[in-house]
């Protein structure tokens, strides 16, 4: 194994654990969020809406990982494809806010 | 020598055939159809690619979270969201997530043929009523 195969291992047990402890957050949040939410009566609680960002963002965090690891290792096709992916959720963001 | 790279090559624009398919299986599902063809991307791998249906199963779970949070992103932001439904239910997938997870790599892949065949074909069953107008209680595609 090359020292980029071991580095690129690395770097995705890392991202790994990172991506899980991202859920666990986010359902904590959301456990809050619910509590609350049947405490105070409304669902429009800021834990309940950091809870469910969280757990949108996390799937775009993996790509981001994705493109860069791809690029690293030049395969430049699955590279693009990582990017125009981005493209688009970037885009659903922009006009979904517009 | 000469038939093996022929046969390679048709292999290769098998695959790249295949692969166009499932893109424009995905596109129909996504834009007319209205479902996340979760389900369906399992068996099209399975066959059209020969993967192992465990990777299929894998790689389907981690499609439909890029896929979804394409489109989570631009509901998110437009406040489409209702969180009193989506809390319980991110809850529960997560639950059911990290269950699935440990099952996967547990089971037979035989057993898991099987259980997908009988989802399969009940999805097929509720979909051929929804097709005559009939809409089971408590299902959605």
């Amino acid at each position: 194994v090359s020292h980029a195969n071991r580095l690129h291992r690395r770097l995705e047990l890392c991202l790994a654990s990172l991506m899980s402890l991202g859920t666990w957050v986010a359902c904590a949040l959301i456990t809050v969020g619910i509590a609350l939410s049947l405490t105070v009566g409304s669902t429009r609680t800021p834990f309940l809406m950091a809870g469910i960002a969280l757990i949108i963002f996390l799937p775009i965090l993996r790509l981001l990982f994705m493109l860069t690891s791809f690029l690293r290792a030049r395969d430049f096709p699955i590279a693009a494809v990582a990017a125009l992916v981005l493209t688009i959720i970037a885009l659903g963001a922009v006009f979904g806010v517009a | 020598m000469k038939v093996a790279s022929a046969f390679t090559t048709v292999i290769a624009v098998l695959f790249g055939i295949t692969r166009l398919l499932l893109i424009g299986a995905a596109i129909i599902c996504g834009l007319f159809i209205g479902i996340g063809s979760g389900v369906l991307k399992i068996p099209a791998m399975d066959t059209a690619l020969q993967l192992p249906i465990k990777v299929s199963s894998a790689t389907s779970n981690f499609m439909i979270g890029v896929t979804a949070a394409a489109s989570g992103v631009a509901l998110f932001s437009r406040g489409n969201i209702n969180l009193a439904v989506a809390a319980p239910v991110a809850l529960g997938s997560v639950i059911g997530a990290m269950l699935g997870a440990r099952i996967l790599a547990a089971v037979s892949v035989k057993r898991l043929r099987v259980l997908f065949v009988m989802v399969l074909f009940g999805l097929a069953v509720q979909m051929t009523f929804v097709a005559f107008g009939i809409h089971l209680k408590g299902v959605s595609t």
